[in-house]
């Protein structure tokens, strides 16, 4: 499923597995990204055990309320207690700093680069 | 009817409150508090002889509306209903005024800037619209109104054809209207509870405050004329009229409900009693039936306007002098005077708008909790100033206005990306330098946007590169609760460990929406190794509380080296 907005683009594997997230997402508050990510809250329990991964590489930015978003999924990982798996472009430096502050919030979170 | 009287209020019930006390040994035996359920009037045992609807109109839910008005069908006297007095209808009735007699400087009505109507209905517009000739009809300096919304304080003073195009761009479907702004020795806000001498209180209706300067008698008398010749001709229980006074005459400029402003915060302990007072003596008489309004008659709109016999003779009819239907008002001789600066320019008029950022006041003793610096301000996080050398590589300041932003949610990343462009010329790695620069800017403007207490009123956003430091800085006005909160998080951003904060902050987030969680000021720290700093005080015009944020950036962090 691809749901394609002005900004940004989210692509989600059929197979519940994982997912890529990929232009800028700088939306208003936290409210507006829980319905920017509720496809990912719906895939993330139905996908194997082995994790899902979400594939940032290609999102330039993110503004803090996406923090908030990104690390609720990283909430709802843990409570289902399934890995999940960031790929990230060291390339944007906000993304592994942020990402590698959240791994203090779940250790089954892991980081990849990707691109 | 039972001569009882009833008081409808909301959030704001120091009024029902007060005239709760004055009345209680007379005959106010129903208090209808907003936070009480209140029952639909056909279910009422008894309806009150009057009621006193404090709530304002803007945000009043419509069922108080609805009972308000079956109320006065059913023959209870609802203060100034079926009329609700709100700003909503300013050029209504500042055109009926001047149809009236009364001074009222000249005003243009303009079309919307768009419309949520398809083209074949707006055939009656006249197109081009001949901007000039309402712009000569009228005469500068002006102020650039609403005719449906928001009432002065929301109005934006114009100088020229220019900046009226210019103020115009940006305002939607709202319905606005140019009026000539008198320049005035003093403006006066007379607060009329019929049959009363009005109350007058200096008054500023461009920022909606009362100063405590005293009314001299000689301006005294002249406005007690005009306050009383304007409430026979509307016939309102209660009306705050507002007036520019200038040595020829004086111009009435605004009519509105005083009851839901009536605070002693805003008009002072004394006038605030004398309000009281006077409305209470009002609904009295209404309730004893000792006024000429018998029971059984619906509450009139413009009442004792409309008869002949209201007007008093010898009143002349206004001349109006140009053909156009769309112009209103009177004639007013044009004033030569440099226009008053427009609301949210007073802090950065031209002259001082400042081509690199000034050096701010830091007290000797660092990151001590919301210190107060030498101008009475209070600092809060690092010490910030700009390194003391010549002047910056480059700077740049931008101001707009939140509402745009908030309106067009893209425009806070496009003027980060903007800024950050600009900025990361003179850097050896810009590509990095972008995403970094811009990751930071964008969470400055979006707070800036998000903190702006006053929505019309312009921020400002400056950059500055000293070589191996950038310096953000943003200045918006705030509420002191929440500029308090930003001077907290900082202060703790700047002494703890930012790694759990970030993270407790995460957690604290993830259970509730709260707007001002820091998250972006944190990740400045905890990413780059920024320095923060909160200036809380007072605008320069002493009329607002502002909040001012800087940030400074070590080069090697922007550019991740």
């Amino acid at each position: 499923m691809k749901i394609e907005q002005k900004d940004y683009t989210l692509e989600l594997l059929d197979d519940h597995s994982g997912a890529s997230l990929s232009g800028v997402l700088r939306l208003a508050s936290p409210a507006a990204y829980e319905q920017a990510f509720e496809p990912l809250r719906k895939a993330l329990p139905l996908g194997p055990a082995e994790g899902y991964t979400l594939d940032i590489a290609k999102l330039t930015f993110m503004n803090s309320s996406g923090i908030t978003g990104i690390s609720r999924l990283v909430l709802l990982a843990r409570q289902l207690n399934k890995p999940f798996v960031f790929v990230v472009n060291d390339a944007i430096p906000w993304q592994r700093k942020t990402l590698a502050s959240l791994q203090k919030l779940y250790p089954k979170l892991s980081i990849r680069a990707g691109v | 009817m039972t001569g009882s009287i009833a008081v409808l209020a909301g959030a704001e019930d120091e009024l029902a409150t007060a005239l709760l006390e004055r009345l209680s040994s007379v005959r106010a035996r129903r208090l209808l508090l907003g936070a009480e359920p209140i029952a639909p009037p056909a279910l009422l045992e008894e309806h009150p002889a009057v009621l006193i609807d404090t709530l304002p109109a803007a945000t009043r839910p419509g069922y108080f509306s609805a009972v308000a008005q079956s109320l006065a069908a059913a023959g209870t006297r609802v203060l100034n209903a079926p009329l609700r007095l709100g700003q909503e209808d300013a050029f209504f009735l500042l055109s009926l005024a001047a149809a009236r007699g009364l001074s009222v400087p000249r005003m243009a009505l303009l079309p919307q800037r768009s419309y949520r109507a398809n083209e074949a209905s707006l055939r009656a517009l006249a197109y081009p619209f001949p901007w000039e000739a309402a712009a000569r009809h009228v005469g500068f300096p002006a102020v650039l109104r609403s005719a449906d919304a928001g009432g002065l304080a929301s109005a934006s003073t114009v100088g020229t054809l220019d900046d009226v195009l210019r103020d115009h761009l940006t305002t939607g479907e709202q319905l606005l209207f140019l009026q000539q702004w008198p320049t005035a020795q003093l403006h006066v806000r007379a607060l009329c509870f019929h049959g009363e001498d009005p109350l007058l209180v200096g008054f500023d209706p461009l920022r909606s405050r009362a100063s405590a300067h005293p009314v001299p008698e000689g301006v005294a008398s002249r406005v007690r004329e005009a306050a009383n010749k304007a409430a026979r001709l509307f016939g309102l229980d209660a009306v705050a009229l507002d007036f520019a006074v200038t040595d020829e005459r004086v111009w009435l400029l605004e009519l509105s409900d005083p009851l839901p402003d009536l605070r002693s915060s805003l008009y002072g302990i004394s006038v605030f009693s004398q309000a009281v007072e006077a409305l209470a003596t009002r609904a009295s008489a209404l309730t004893l039936g000792t006024t000429r309004i018998a029971p059984s008659e619906v509450a009139p709109v413009f009442a004792e306007a409309l008869p002949e016999q209201a007007v008093p003779e010898g009143t002349a009819s206004v001349e109006i002098s140009d053909s156009s239907a769309l112009f209103g008002g009177e004639t007013l001789a044009p004033v030569q005077e440099e226009p008053p600066p427009p609301p949210g320019f007073e802090a950065l008029s031209e002259e001082e708008v400042p081509t690199e950022i000034e050096e701010p006041p830091v007290e000797e003793a660092p990151k001590r909790y919301g210190r107060k610096g030498p101008d009475g301000a209070t600092l809060y996080g690092d010490e910030v100033a700009p390194p003391q050398r010549g002047r910056p590589l480059s700077s740049m300041t931008l101001r707009f206005e939140p509402l745009d932003l908030i309106a067009q949610w893209a425009r806070c990343g496009q003027t980060a990306d903007f800024l950050a462009n600009f900025l990361s010329h003179d850097l050896e790695r810009q590509e990095t330098g972008l995403i970094v620069l811009s990751t930071v800017l964008n969470e400055l403007v979006e707070n800036a946007v998000k903190f702006a207490k006053e929505k019309r009123r312009r921020v400002t956003i400056s950059v500055a590169h000293w070589g191996d430091v950038i310096a953000f800085e943003t200045s918006n006005t705030v509420e002191l609760e929440r500029g308090e909160k930003l001077g907290g998080i900082i202060e703790r951003i700047c002494t703890e460990d930012v790694e759990a904060l970030f993270l407790e902050q995460i957690e604290r987030t993830a259970m509730s929406d709260q707007g001002a969680s820091g998250l972006g000021l944190i990740t400045m720290k905890k990413d780059y190794n920024a320095r923060l700093g909160v200036r809380l005080g007072p605008t320069t015009d002493g009329a607002h509380l502002e909040v001012t944020v800087r940030v400074l950036m070590d080069v090697e962090q922007v550019e991740q080296q």
